[in-house]
């Protein structure tokens, strides 16, 4: 009997501690204790050792606060976040860019911020015009912008150099507009060896649809109508970027099936290379590489540039008061200390840091920071992430070769449209 | 009366036990169901709804089932998973027999063999497409950086038609190849030598061994490696969506990652989940059908 009584115990003890293990805890700050704000991240660059290293500064000066830092594969970070906060799982703090801010904001995924910010005394004047515009929805703010970021080229100055293909000034001899880029690289591709290309980019995912975009608003074309219901795809403007692009890559100017462009232009198989600002801190580590980083070369005589917005939000919790006040001071601290992040090549968010005698100081920055003065942002979209996916699905198609301009420009069209229809 | 009461007390303490038993399977049962039983259940729910990732849920009935049959996405994407299923099931089990055999052989340098085939099979999959990506990658990957040297032009094995699917291949063999090699491993260290031994006697060749001998013996094994090959061929995902990105266009992406599409990028979780049942009763008729087949040539 006594034995029989043994084993219905243990067997309940194992059935109870499981239930424990599963339980977890919770936790809260003890007083003295400092408080503890969860950082979410997609960078898994060499910007996400800058933004270490900042967040680090930010520890070593709160005495009351203290951030965990964490960074997670950019192809599945919106993925986890979304999950994480209808899960009620969410961090404090989490970047956010800028052109998802609908997509998070319609499903009440995100925390209205304008109390906790008078709070800490935020001047939302002092954030650039366009970014203090587009990060609110109705009057409510539910973003802090950190940066704006575009799509730029780089030069090897050392090889065009040496080709003849710089100005007095040392810069690419480029003349504005359509034809003065195919001449200026089909000249320089005159003049290259086997093994050698002219622009290197990587013919997949993100970039191609970021070149897509800057063409497709250069020739003024938009993805979507003013009100956001239908797909404008399938238009003349569309099919003529497609052609550039698809000229680009025919010539040999951008050459296809590049897994890495970055790479190969580090790796002195290209005289160019098409890539973010935030390809510069790779650049700039690479021995005997000079190079020059210059505005997205303009192709008609519309200024234009595609561009995004790194911010900080705060996802929707059941958090105290308290915590929330405490994630908006580590925002607000992370916005007055972008000098910092501009090390990334990321231009800062706020107009006096972008004026300050220091951001100038940095190399080729002065350069391009002109160009977010017309960057453009995708429009407002409730499907936007499923249209990224579309457009770079169809892009990298007919890169490969796989597919013509109007099947593209088709396919693109019908993709994004079924989205929008799915969402009403 | 007495033996009435002596019953009692057996059953009674049939009963405890049975309770105790059930009391230590509880753990595992309350496991099982939490994150088995129940997100199946709850999948089947999700179809007939119009769930997203986030906000409120309305039943919508059959749906997302009628939308299923017409989405040609869906067909494709199902077809291309079938189309792996077919040419890479009888690959990699052809060459796990091959392996294992070779290593049976018990020649010289088998320990380092067993060892370097099964290796792979531990990596997970971002190393295994991205040494992979490496090799195949145009201008700066390992095969073209050698065809380019001897005056060759320039392979696009991801971005391809066709080909794609050959550097699909060629990877998944390379990774997965080493757990057939090792259930066939196991099967063929069962064989009794006596059996062997026999053959020779009788002055059997080494073909007549191999195919009346050792096939035959390993029947059971290779019906458990097909059907545990076929289920992970079709869950194939991982390498085409990073190692092609599903491409060119629509030519490599599987019925997961078009799951995968519609219910995280596209937020739309009803419809992944219509199409994850349908993709359940796929892969469970087809392990069913050829348990048909392989008892039928038995005379079960």
């Amino acid at each position: 009997m006594t034995k029989r009584v043994l084993v219905l115990a243990l067997a309940l003890m194992l059935v109870v501690s499981a239930t424990v293990f599963a339980a977890g805890t919770q936790e809260s700050a003890k007083p003295g204790e400092k408080t503890k704000i969860t950082f979410w991240s997609p960078f898994s660059g060499g910007d996400g050792d800058i933004m270490k290293s900042i967040v680090a500064d930010f520890n070593a000066q709160s005495k009351t606060s203290e951030v965990e830092f964490l960074i997670f594969k950019s192809e599945e970070y919106y993925t986890k976040l979304m999950v994480s906060v209808s899960s009620n799982s969410a961090p404090d703090v989490a970047i956010l860019h800028l052109s998802r801010l609908l997509e998070f904001t319609s499903d009440n995924l995100l925390e209205p911020l304008n109390k906790y910010a008078s709070a800490v005394g935020m001047n939302w004047g002092d954030f650039s015009g366009v970014l203090q515009k587009a990060a609110q929805i109705d009057g409510n703010y539910y973003a802090v912008p950190l940066d704006t970021h575009l799509l730029l080229m780089h030069f090897n100055t050392k090889w065009l150099g040496e080709l003849g293909m710089l100005d007095a000034n040392g810069k690419p001899a480029m003349a504005r507009g359509e034809k003065a880029f195919f001449d200026y690289f089909n000249a320089v591709k005159g003049k290259l060896g086997d093994n050698q290309m002219p622009l290197s980019g990587t013919s997949q995912f993100g970039l191609p649809q970021y070149v897509w975009y800057t063409l497709l608003t250069q020739y003024g074309g938009e993805i979507q109508n003013a009100d956001g219901t239908k797909a404008t795809l399938d238009t003349a403007e569309n099919k003529k970027a497609l052609s550039v692009m698809k000229q680009m890559v025919d010539s040999g100017i951008w050459p296809k099936g590049q897994k890495n462009g970055a790479e190969i232009f580090t790796g002195f198989r290209a005289t160019a290379t098409i890539n973010g600002n935030w390809g510069i801190p790779i650049f700039e580590k690479v021995n005997g590489l000079e190079f020059i980083s210059m505005p997205f070369p303009q192709f008609t005589n519309v200024n234009s540039v595609y561009a995004d917005s790194h911010t900080m939000v705060m996802p929707t919790s059941r958090q105290s008061d308290a915590k929330k006040q405490a994630a908006m001071e580590f925002m607000a601290w992370m916005a007055d200390n972008t000098l910092d992040w501009a090390q990334a090549g990321h231009i800062p968010s706020k107009t006096k840091i972008v004026d300050s005698a220091e951001f100038k100081a940095l190399p080729y920055r002065s350069e391009y920071a002109k160009s977010a003065e017309y960057a453009h942002f995708y429009p407002r979209s409730l499907s936007l992430t499923g249209m990224i996916e579309v457009v770079q699905r169809e892009l990298a198609t007919m890169i490969a070769g796989d597919q013509d301009v109007n099947t593209t420009a088709a396919n693109m069209q019908a993709g994004y449209q079924r989205l929008l229809d799915q969402k009403r | 009366m007495g033996s009435l009461n002596k019953q009692h007390d057996l059953h009674a303490a049939q009963r405890k036990e049975s309770l105790a038993a059930w009391l230590f399977m509880l753990p595992f049962l309350a496991l099982y169901a939490a994150f088995l039983l129940f997100p199946i259940f709850r999948g089947l729910y999700t179809s007939f709804t119009n769930a997203r990732l986030v906000g409120t849920v309305r039943i919508i009935g059959l749906e997302n089932y009628a939308e299923m049959l017409a989405d040609k996405d869906f067909w494709g994407s199902m077809g291309n998973t079938l189309y792996f299923v077919l040419i890479s099931t009888p690959t990699i089990v052809v060459v796990g027999f091959v392996l294992a055999m070779l290593i049976n052989a018990k020649l010289k340098g088998t320990v380092f063999l067993r060892t370097a085939y099964f290796s792979s099979y531990v990596l997970s999959m971002s190393v295994v497409t991205g040494l992979w990506i490496f090799i195949f990658q145009p201008y700066t990957g390992l095969i073209n950086t050698i065809i380019t040297k001897f005056g060759g032009q320039e392979i696009f094995w991801l971005s391809t038609r066709g080909i794609v699917w050959l550097a699909i291949l060629m990877t998944t063999v390379w990774w997965t190849v080493g757990f057939d090699m090792v259930l066939f491993l196991a099967a063929l260290q069962n064989i009794p030598t006596e059996m062997y031994e026999a053959a020779e006697i009788d002055g059997a060749s080494k073909a007549q061994v191999l195919f009346k001998i050792t096939i035959p013996m390993l029947r059971e094994s290779t019906v458990l490696v097909v059907m545990l090959q076929m289920i992970a061929s079709f869950k194939l995902f991982g390498q085409t969506y990073l190692m092609a990105g599903g491409g060119p266009g629509t030519h490599t992406r599987t019925i997961v990652h078009y799951i995968y599409e519609s219910g995280f990028t596209n937020r739309r979780l009803g419809y992944a989940s219509t199409m994850s049942i349908a993709f359940f009763l796929v892969v469970l008729g087809f392990s069913l059908l050829q348990r048909k087949l392989f008892a039928n040539k038995e005379g079960r």
